[in-house]
C-alpha cells in the first residue's frame, strides 16, 4: 500500500526534524538563534553509534541497553557542543549566526576525524544495534492506518507525547512565561530578578540536548549506520520547521510533518523505479522549505519575519 | 547584531592601532586556535607536532608546495572577497558555496557544449565562459535578495537551502543528466574544450593567471568599498540600515546589489576554479570552499585585502592537510575542524575586543 507506506515514511523522517525543532522552539523563544543545530545532530549522530558500538559487545545485558546508552551519548554530545555555542553567544556575546556557522563547521570536521580513527577510512560502515520498531497491542490492528501510525520505534511515540509537554511548558508554566519574556524583552525579566545569561543558557543547553538525539535517532533508528554528513541539512531544516511553525510546539509539529514528507518522499520514489534522475528527488525537501518560507513570511516585522520572538538574536548585555 | 564591532575594532587605541588590530590580534587568534587544535588533535590519538611539521612540510617545503598552496588559496580568495562584501552590506550570505557551484556548472555547460560553435580561440572562449559563470552565481544570490525584499525570507536559511540545491543540481547534471561524459561510465563532465582552459604560467607548476585576476579583484574592491560612493553606502546599510535609509540610501538597491555581487564573485571563482585546474566537472567539485569563506572573510576582519592573507593561510591549511592525512594518517576533513576552531576565536577576540574598548571609553 503505497499510502501507508508513505505515511510510515514521513513520521519516521518526521521525528528527528520534530525532536530538533522542538529544542530550537525552546531556544528561539528564549532569544538565541541556534544555527548549529547541523553540527550538534552530527556530534550526537556519532556519539550515539559510537556508544551503541561499544556497549553492545558487553555479555549478559538486554539487547536495548546499547541504543538507550546511545541515546543518552547523543543527547549529552549535542549538550557539550551546546554549551561551546552557549559561552562564545550568551557569555562573550559574539554573533549567533557565525557562532552557529562555526559549530556546525566544527562537528563536520571533528566527526570525520574521530569516525575515521575510530573505525577507520575504508570498509562498509559499522552497523550498531539500534531501537526496533514494535507494534503498539490494540492500536496497530486499525485497518489502514493502523500499521503505519503504531508500527515505530519508541523514540517516535516518546517525541509526539513531548510536544504538548513543550506546548504546556511553555504556554501554561511560570518558567515558561519567563522563558517568552526573555526572547520578547530581556530588560524587563532581568528587572523581575530573573538571571537572563542563566536562562538563555539552559534554554540553548535544552535545545542542544535535544538536537544530539534527534542526531542520535538518525544513527540509532532511522539506519544502524554512522555516515560522515549524514544530517544532510536536517539541521537547518528544523530552523526553517521552527520558522514555519511559528514559534508553537502544535504548529512546529505539523510542520516537521511536512518535511517529514519531503524527506520521505525522495526515498519513497527512488524505490518506486520511476525514470527519473534520484538527484532530483533529494533537492525536493530543500525546494519544498524554499517554498514554505516564502509563502509563510511576511513583509519584515524585524529580523527574522514576522511573530518572531523581539529580541531573538540579539545579545544580551547584563551589566548594560 | 554587534558585528559592526568586527570591522571597527577599538579605535580607541591610538598609538599604533593599526600593528594591534591587523598584526598582534589575527597572530594572537592563531596560536590560540592552533594551540587548541593540537589538544583535540592529541585527543583523538594523533600526535599534533608530528601532524603541523607534516602540514608545513607538504604548504611551504618545496617550490611545488608553494605553488599548490597559491593554486589551493584561489578559490577561498574569491569566496572570501564574496562574503566579506556581502557581510559588509549587513547580508548573511552563507550561500558562496552554491553559487561558486553554479558558476562552474554554467562554465562546464558553455566550455562544453556552446564552445564549440564559437570561433576556437581562448580570446573569445574564457571570457565568455567566465562571464555565464558571472551571471549564474549572481542570479543564484539575486533568488535570496528577491525572496528577501518581497517576502522578508531570512537569507540565512534561503542561501543555505539554495546550496543544498546546487549540490544536487550539479549531482543531477554530471551523473546522469546532460552534462555527463560522452563515454557516461563516470560521474563527470566531458572535458572542457581546449579554447575555454585558462593557461598555466609556469609549467610543471599549476600557477595559473587566475590567482591574479584573483589579487587584482581583492585590490578593486578595497577600492571600490572604501573610495567610492557605492562603496560607502553599502558600508552605511551594514552598520545602521535605519540610518542609511534616513539619510536616503536605497536598503532594497542595495541589497539587490551586493547580493549580485557577491554571487558573481563566488561563481567566478568556480569558473576559475574549473578552467584552470579541473577539466572536469565533478560531483564533489568544492569540498565546502563557501563556508570555509566565512572563516576567511571573518578573520580578515572582512577587509578585501586582507583576505588575500588569509586566504593564503587557508590554502596552505588545505595543503598541509594532504601531508597530514599521508603522514600521520588523519582524516583531510581536519581542515574544517581548524577552520571552525580560528572562526570560534575570531568571534571571542571581536567580543572581548569589544568589552575592552567600551570599558575604557567608561572609565
Amino acid at each position: 500500500m503505497l499510502l501507508e507506506e508513505t505515511l510510515a515514511a514521513t513520521i519516521n523522517a518526521a521525528t528527528p526534524l520534530l525532536l530538533a525543532a522542538l529544542g530550537e522552539v525552546i531556544s528561539q523563544r528564549s532569544g538565541v538563534i541556534n544555527i548549529g543545530i547541523e553540527g550538534m545532530m552530527l556530534m550526537g549522530a556519532l556519539c550515539g553509534m559510537t556508544a551503541s558500538f561499544y556497549t553492545s559487545g558487553i555479555p549478559l545485558i538486554a539487547p536495548w541497553f546499547g541504543p538507550c546508552v546511545g541515546m543518552l551519548a547523543a543527547g549529552l554530545a549535542g549538550l557539550v557542543t551546546a554549551g561551546i555555542f552557549a559561552f562564545l553567544a550568551i557569555k562573550l556575546r559574539g554573533d549567533q549566526i557565525i557562532i552557529g556557522t562555526a559549530i556546525t563547521l566544527f562537528a563536520l570536521g571533528f566527526t570525520q576525524v574521530v569516525y575515521q580513527r575510530l573505525f577507520g577510512s575504508t570498509g562498509s560502515p559499522k552497523s550498531v544495534p539500534y531501537f526496533q520498531e514494535f507494534e503498539l497491542p490494540i492500536l496497530s490492528k486499525i485497518p489502514l492506518i493502523g500499521q503505519a501510525l503504531f508500527s515505530h520505534n519508541i523514540i517516535v511515540y516518546l517525541s509526539m507525547a513531548l510536544v504538548p509537554c513543550v506546548y504546556f511548558f511553555l504556554f501554561h508554566t511560570q518558567p515558561g512565561l519567563r522563558v517568552r519574556a526573555c526572547g520578547e524583552h530581556p530588560k524587563a525579566i532581568s528587572t523581575f530578578g530573573s538571571n537572563v545569561v542563566k536562562l538563555r543558557s539552559m534554554c540553548l543547553l535544552f535545545a542542544g540536548f535535544m538536537a544530539g538525539i534527534g542526531g542520535g535517532y538518525l544513527s540509532l533508528a532511522d539506519v544502524p549506520i554512522f555516515t560522515p554528513g549524514m544530517t544532510a541539512g536536517r539541521g537547518f531544516t528544523a530552523l526553517a520547521i521552527v520558522i514555519f511553525g511559528k514559534w508553537h510546539p502544535i504548529k512546529v509539529f505539523g510542520a516537521a510533518l511536512l518535511f517529514g514528507l519531503g524527506f520521505a518522499l525522495d526515498a519513497l520514489f527512488q524505490a518506486s523505479g520511476w525514470e527519473i534522475q534520484y538527484q532530483w528527488f533529494l533537492m525536493l525537501p530543500y525546494v519544498l522549505c524554499l517554498i514554505v518560507l516564502t509563502a509563510s513570511s511576511y513583509k519584515k516585522v524585524n529580523f527574522y519575519g514576522g511573530q518572531a520572538p523581539l529580541s531573538l538574536g540579539k545579545p544580551y548585555n547584563p551589566s548594560a | 547584531m554587534n558585528y559592526s564591532s568586527v570591522i571597527e575594532g577599538n579605535s580607541h587605541i591610538k598609538n599604533w592601532p593599526h600593528l594591534k588590530n591587523w598584526v598582534l590580534m589575527p597572530l594572537l587568534i592563531l596560536i590560540c586556535a592552533f594551540l587548541t587544535n593540537a589538544i583535540v588533535i592529541f585527543f583523538c590519538g594523533y600526535n599534533p607536532i608530528r601532524t603541523y611539521i607534516a602540514a608545513l612540510n607538504v604548504s611551504f617545503g618545496s617550490p611545488s608546495g608553494i605553488g599548490e598552496t597559491l593554486v589551493k588559496s584561489t578559490p577561498f580568495l574569491m569566496t572570501g572577497l564574496s562574503v566579506a562584501i556581502a557581510f559588509r552590506c549587513g547580508i548573511w550570505n552563507i550561500g558562496a558555496e552554491g553559487q561558486f557551484l553554479l558558476g562552474a556548472l554554467a562554465a562546464t555547460w558553455f566550455g562544453t557544449k556552446l564552445a564549440a560553435y564559437l570561433p576556437h580561440t581562448a580570446w573569445i572562449g574564457i571570457p565568455i565562459g567566465i562571464g555565464f559563470s558571472i551571471v549564474a552565481g549572481g542570479m543564484c544570490g539575486l533568488i535570496s535578495a528577491v525572496l528577501k525584499i518581497t517576502r522578508g525570507v531570512n537569507e540565512v536559511i534561503s542561501t543555505i537551502m539554495l546550496n543544498y540545491i546546487a549540490i544536487n543540481l550539479v549531482s543531477a547534471m554530471v551523473d546522469g543528466g546532460p552534462l555527463q561524459e560522452a563515454a557516461k561510465t563516470g560521474s563527470q563532465s566531458n572535458p572542457l574544450y581546449e579554447w575555454v582552459k585558462l593557461p598555466r604560467l609556469f609549467e610543471p607548476h599549476r600557477i595559473h593567471p587566475g590567482i591574479i585576476l584573483a589579487v587584482i579583484l581583492a585590490v578593486v574592491l578595497t577600492y571600490v568599498l572604501f573610495r567610492t560612493t557605492f562603496g560607502y553606502r553599502l558600508r552605511a546599510v551594514g552598520e545602521g540600515p535605519e540610518a542609511a535609509q534616513a539619510a536616503g540610501i536605497s536598503i532594497t538597491r542595495n541589497t539587490l546589489y551586493v547580493f549580485f555581487l557577491s554571487g558573481a564573485l563566488a561563481g567566478l571563482g568556480g569558473a576559475i576554479e574549473l578552467m584552470a585546474l579541473a577539466p572536469h566537472l565533478t560531483k564533489n567539485f568544492s569540498p565546502g570552499y563557501g563556508y570555509t569563506a566565512i572563516a576567511v572573510a571573518l578573520l580578515a576582519r572582512l577587509n578585501p585585502l586582507a583576505t588575500v592573507a588569509s586566504a593564503l593561510l587557508f590554502g596552505a591549511l588545505t595543503q598541509g592537510a594532504f601531508g597530514m592525512e599521508a603522514e600521520v594518517g588523519i582524516s583531510g576533513k581536519i581542515t574544517w575542524m581548524m577552520q571552525a576552531i580560528i572562526l570560534m576565536f575570531v568571534v571571542a577576540a571581536t567580543s572581548l575586543n569589544y568589552f575592552q574598548s567600551k570599558r575604557s571609553s567608561e572609565s
